[in-house]
């Protein structure tokens, strides 16, 4: 009984760390392929996107979108996370701030842009992040759940 | 008349002295006496036949009852009745609290330190929601590389995202080329949709919301 005492107040001060952590913001980010040639939509979530390109004429000829890489983010300040966009390029996103509940993050794809944003409960982000003509490479930054 | 007299000293030591009960001084004497007087051996044989046909008796007796369950019908004679609840729940924690006062102590620990772990597990996942206090996506800024020869495209939409898009710009004069809303100088390609929210280039306007 004592050594399990010892064994589970240990376990707690090991732990406590976690009651001083930075605050942190989750963050969902896809990379997606959107090209002007076929009408696919993989996977089916993307239909939002979709949408959301047709509505505007620089994007409304783009009508097949298709997932490459979706990864959950946990953002923390001084610890930018990285996004794999295409082989020997990525996109960096990193904590600005937090306050008031709100999250301020900065996205940087080095040598093309850097985006600052804040975030919301609704909608999302799409950043072209190539030059290609087509297909293009576009990051997509969701609330993360 | 003498042996009588000292017969009727003896006579009542003659029962204790068959069950074993006399001291030793006694039981020596009365064993002189009776190996001197026939009358006190007779009533010492009598006093033993008469204790064997008792004990006879009782055994008889004792063969004809049922003894299973004897020590519960005794002890249930000894408590008919049962404590309340609360009476037998104070006795147990009173004489826990006496006899296992330092195991429930550490029970008691090892139960805090447990839900303070739970506690902080369960509380966490609350702390991933954090940051989302604003509506929707806004875009405060956005600046493209020289090198890149690129200009961005600030596009809001109704559902609260937001569109960076962009296009050529292969002439270039300010090194870091960033969208301002009312910039209406800014060349922009042709089809390319203006911007219809703010879009900070580097300074610290506040755009106060979603473009």
């Amino acid at each position: 009984m004592r050594f399990f005492s010892a064994a589970v107040l240990a376990g707690v001060l090991g732990a406590s760390p976690a009651f001083a952590a930075d605050p942190q913001v989750s963050v969902t980010a896809e990379v997606v392929q959107v090209s002007k040639q076929g009408n696919e939509v993989q996977p089916p979530a993307l239909a939002t996107m979709r949408n959301e390109f047709k509505k505007n004429g620089e994007t409304a000829a783009y009508t097949s979108f298709k997932r490459t890489s979706e990864q959950k983010l946990v953002l923390a300040k001084d610890k930018p996370q990285t996004v794999k966009l295409a082989p020997n390029m990525n996109a960096i996103v990193r904590l600005l701030e937090l306050k008031e509940d709100t999250a301020k993050v900065l996205v940087e794809v080095p040598k093309l842009l850097t985006t600052t944003l804040t975030l919301g409960k609704k909608g999302a982000l799409y950043v072209r992040v190539t030059k290609d003509v087509d297909p293009v490479t576009v990051l997509v930054l969701t609330p993360g759940t | 008349m003498a042996k009588d007299s000292a017969c009727q000293s003896f006579i009542p030591l003659l029962s204790a002295f068959i069950d074993g009960e006399l001291p030793p001084a006694d039981r020596q004497a009365v064993e002189q006496h009776i190996h001197n007087c026939k009358d006190c051996a007779g009533r010492v044989a009598d006093l033993r036949a008469e204790s064997g046909l008792v004990r006879v008796g009782l055994e008889m007796a004792a063969d004809e009852v049922d003894w299973s369950n004897f020590s519960q019908k005794v002890m249930a004679q000894l408590t008919p009745q049962k404590l309340p609840v609360m009476e037998r729940l104070k006795l147990s924690l009173s004489e826990m609290f006496q006899y296992q006062r330092g195991t429930l102590i550490s029970g008691f620990a090892v139960a805090a330190a447990l839900l303070l772990v739970v506690g902080t597990v369960v509380m966490r996942p609350e702390q991933s929601s954090a940051g989302y206090a604003a509506d929707q996506f806004a875009v405060q800024s956005v600046k493209t590389d020289q090198s890149a020869h690129v200009q961005p495209v600030v596009m809001d939409q109704d559902q609260g995202s937001a569109i960076i898009w962009l296009v050529d710009h292969p002439a270039q004069n300010d090194p870091d080329r960033s969208m301002d809303s009312r910039n209406d100088e800014a060349p922009m390609d042709v089809g390319a949709v203006p911007v219809k929210g703010s879009a900070d280039g580097g300074t610290s306007n506040d755009t106060g919301g979603a473009l």
